[in-house]
């Protein structure tokens, strides 16, 4: 059977594996926190009160509804690509991972636009600085970068190697740049984009609600720099898979096979780590009594 | 270390922002070398124009009581001699007289104001 060109069990097949994984993820983002804001609150040394347990909770709700839809359309683009270009050969080069990666990102940053509007200001403020290192660990920082140079290079070096293998075509200026490109613009959405959840406006109420509010803006920080640096341990991974295409003996061939599989583990564990609820990690800011004349 | 900002009250939002810093660093709460937080985001938190919040820096840096350090930021400078501005006699003069007026306002005898004040004279010498 051809349904509007496409073979009938075909077009099942290719919706029940785009649909359903979508579903799985949508209910998994969707259900009710439970213990996770205990567990979350517990790890970033938060005391939920009558006053910081609503505001934990709507929060920590809002960024992961936010986060998983944009997962799921991030998930969903490829197949919607193939659908409106109703054809799947002709498609742009994409990886389905960052693909998803960066739908998440999408994602996480509305939730912080959202979050932005509805942040009424009070008249009040701490008069302390609030700085990335504070919230987001330095040594993330230092991954994202090295994973940003380490993309830079294999991708110079990728177009220097000349092919090696029968039918290997020369190698592409165009290519070279667009990973450079990438990695560049990938490192300074990672000092940018945390960024933003960290200086949006946050008006002083009591003392306890502002180190919750501080936590929820160091996990969405966390799942900023966590998902841009699996991204770019992605672009990493596809370069040593680049370089193992060229490679003239097996070995040497399965060696950066193995080894690009390993950093998209990486890329996976890192993302998964840094925005984990249960991930430890406290706010770094100065005393918070008040002092006013 | 909190900042409130009253916007019913005649003081300018400006002023009322360098009274409270003043204050802390009197109070030995803002140190020598304390980072005083971005323009904007304090802007934001407070809800004041950008430019209010600069204003407020410019007049603690003409008194010699922070310096700027380009995109390092606003530091706190220490307080000693030689930064007590020259004619810090005519500014007492006019702090006394805000005060004067306030007491007045709110119908408090001389002596009650002057309790007051020592008070918090009192309190400011004990924090430091």
């Amino acid at each position: 059977m051809v349904i509007d060109g496409f073979d009938g069990a075909a077009l099942l097949a290719a919706s029940l594996s785009a649909l359903v994984p979508a579903g799985v993820f949508l209910w998994w983002g969707f259900r009710p926190l439970g213990r996770r804001v205990d567990a979350w609150a517990a790890a970033r040394g938060v005391p939920l009160t009558e006053q910081t347990r609503p505001f934990v909770t709507a929060h920590l709700q809002r960024a992961r509804r936010w986060r998983t839809v944009g997962f799921t359309l991030g998930w969903l683009t490829p197949y919607l690509l193939v659908w409106v270009t109703r054809s799947a050969y002709d498609q742009p080069a994409m990886n389905p991972l960052a693909v998803t990666a960066g739908g998440y990102l999408v994602g996480a940053l509305g939730a912080e636009l959202w979050a932005t509007r509805r942040n009424r200001p009070s008249g009040a403020a701490v008069i302390a600085s609030r700085d990335l290192d504070c919230y987001v660990p330095a040594r993330a920082m230092i991954w994202v970068r090295g994973a940003a140079a380490a993309a830079a290079v294999l991708a110079v070096f990728n177009y220097a190697v000349p092919g090696k293998v029968a039918g290997n075509t020369a190698p592409e200026p165009l290519l070279l740049a667009r990973t450079v490109l990438v990695a560049l613009v990938l490192v300074v959405a990672a000092e940018v984009l945390p960024r933003l959840a960290i200086r949006r406006r946050q008006p002083f109420v009591s003392a306890e609600l502002l180190r919750a509010d501080d936590a929820v803006r160091s996990w969405s920080a966390h799942a900023m720099t966590g998902v841009l640096l699996a991204l770019l341990l992605l672009t990493v991974a596809g370069q040593l898979f680049s370089l193992g295409r060229v490679m003239e003996s097996t070995v040497s061939r399965w060696a950066f096979y193995l080894l690009g599989l390993a950093i998209v583990a990486v890329a996976i564990g890192a993302f998964q780590h840094l925005s984990d609820y249960c991930w430890r990690w406290q706010v770094r800011r100065g005393e918070l009594e008040e002092v006013g004349p | 270390m909190i900042l409130r900002i009253d916007p019913d009250s005649p003081v300018p939002p400006y002023e009322q922002l360098r009274e409270q810093v003043v204050t802390m660093m009197a109070a030995g709460r803002l140190r020598e070398g304390t980072r005083l937080p971005p323009i904007r985001q304090l802007a934001a938190d407070l809800n004041l124009a950008p430019g209010t919040v600069a204003r407020t820096y410019r007049e603690l840096e003409g008194n010699g009581l922070v310096v700027s350090r380009g995109r390092h930021g606003t530091f706190v400078r220490a307080i000693d001699a030689a930064t007590v501005p020259a004619d810090a006699d005519a500014g007492l003069a006019d702090a006394a007289r805000t005060f004067a007026v306030r007491a007045h306002q709110l119908g408090a005898d001389p002596g009650t104001a002057l309790d007051h004040a020592r008070k918090a004279l009192g309190e400011l010498a004990s924090a430091r």
